[in-house]
């Protein structure tokens, strides 16, 4: 679609393109327009040119981070390709028609123009990167805070599985020594269905005990293990049971294999106690 | 503008960063108050957003097509506030002292306070009928209308002062 071109209309562009035609002849123009001039659009893409080079004449003015952050924002919700504003927003666009062309002085004008531009642009985005980056430290302190809460339970957990590996290798020695002597204990009245065994090397003077089906006991209560050695009983030390009623103990400097008479369990007040008082659970004999 | 027709949020980046400190820069003039001015900034640019499809590269480039937006938003505020009729009775008494004590260089040293040097030297080289007339329609943002009222001339006065006027910036400017 095209129309005649229109002298007369011609010279209402310049106020066109300053924004500031109204009334009738504003109409007049925009119906001119619409209905296609390629000569009054050629003369509008100059004049505009023009009112753009005025613009380009007044010092820039850098818009706070705050206005940036909300125009940008408010356009992501409708947006297809989604980008964060960040170094890339530095990048030379390639949509730089904006500028005025035309001879030299136009074009170090433009150079100065965007030089400052790019110094502003930067200087907003500057002011954005500091706000980004104390957040990300902000967060990287409460990773490393979390991450050394976390080696701390690591390093504890680590200790503990370490005992627990000497405890069972040492138990495994005692077990397997060439000359180590096992014994029996069975429940008595008080834990009809529990049982325990001891193994003793006398090479190492060491025993260990094993018990199964022990009942759990209140808080001020606790199971003492001992062993009796020339009629003397003897504390092997105190022990709790596991969830599933099994429990060991590691004995040191246990008496002499000939000596020794008999292992028992008996139930003491919280902490043990130096001689046998409580009811006696496990008993077993040293054949 | 392909890509922001296209609703690519990091091409409208890049065309805020790129051209919003020349339009604030004009707004922050027309309007004379910076938050103002970041307003319609951000409507101009919602805007252009939202109807980036309108935009016709034959007519403007994507700053001019801004610039434009932008100036028709401003004139919008300027003609709807009340204080713009004490400012135009104002302004009105201070052109009228301007057009008849009028010394040379006269707006370079206005605006020269204001580091606008480049426009107020490019306006300078214009007659002074012509340089009152483009300067209270661009800074001012007065319409035909006003302008012809603002000085007392016929509306066809102003319509060729300013086509004139123009015609010798784009010779200046470029």
């Amino acid at each position: 679609m095209s129309t005649k071109h229109d002298q007369r209309l011609a010279e209402l562009l310049p106020s066109y393109a300053l924004g500031v035609l109204d009334g009738e002849d504003l109409r007049t123009v925009d119906d001119h327009l619409a209905a296609g001039c390629a000569t009054c659009d050629q003369e509008l893409l100059a004049l505009s040119g023009t009112v753009e080079a005025m613009a380009g004449s007044i010092e820039p003015v850098a818009p706070s981070d705050m206005v940036r952050a909300r125009t940008l924002q408010s356009i992501e919700k409708t947006a297809v390709s989604k980008a964060s504003a960040g170094p890339e927003a530095l990048e030379p666009s390639s949509d730089s028609s904006g500028e005025p062309t035309g001879g030299p002085a136009a074009g170090l004008a433009a150079g100065w123009r965007a030089a400052i531009a790019a110094g502003l642009i930067l200087l907003a985005w500057s002011g954005w990167s500091v706000i980004d980056l104390r957040r990300e430290v902000n967060r990287l302190a409460a990773d490393r805070e979390g991450l050394r809460q976390e080696l701390a339970a690591v390093r504890t957990d680590l200790t503990a599985t370490r005992t627990e590996l000497a405890r069972t290798l040492l138990a495994s020695r005692i077990v397997s020594a060439p000359r180590s002597r096992s014994v029996l204990l069975a429940g008595l009245e008080a834990a009809p269905e529990s049982s325990a065994r001891t193994y003793v090397d006398p090479g190492s003077s060491r025993a260990v005990f094993y018990a199964s089906n022990l009942r759990p006991l209140a808080a001020d209560e606790t199971y003492q293990l001992w062993f009796i050695a020339d009629g003397t009983p003897v504390s092997a030390g105190t022990f709790a049971v596991d969830s599933d009623g099994s429990a060991s103990v590691l004995v040191e400097d246990v008496a002499t294999f000939e000596s020794l008479e008999a292992w028992a369990v008996t139930i003491e007040p919280a902490g043990g106690v130096p001689q046998p008082t409580g009811d006696m659970v496990l008993l077993g004999s040293v054949a | 503008m392909a890509r922001v027709v296209a609703r690519d949020s990091r091409a409208f980046t890049e065309l805020f960063d790129e051209h919003a400190p020349v339009v604030l820069g004009m707004l922050v003039k027309m309007l004379r108050r910076r938050e103002t001015a970041e307003e319609v900034l951000q409507e101009t640019f919602l805007q252009a957003w939202n109807h980036a499809g309108k935009f016709d590269a034959r007519r403007a480039s994507p700053r001019g097509w801004l610039i434009l937006m932008a100036r028709s938003r401003a004139i919008d505020r300027l003609r709807s506030s009340r204080a713009r009729a004490d400012r135009e009775e104002r302004k009105a008494r201070e052109d009228k002292a301007v057009m008849a004590e009028r010394e040379p260089g006269a707006d370079v040293s206005l605006l020269a306070r204001e580091r606008d040097l480049r426009l107020a030297k490019a306006l300078d080289t214009l007659p002074d009928e012509q340089r009152t007339c483009i300067r209270l329609a661009f800074l001012d943002g007065l319409t035909h209308t006003e302008l012809a009222e603002r000085l007392d001339q016929p509306l066809g006065t102003v319509k060729s002062r300013i086509s004139l006027g123009m015609k010798k910036l784009r010779l200046v400017l470029q």
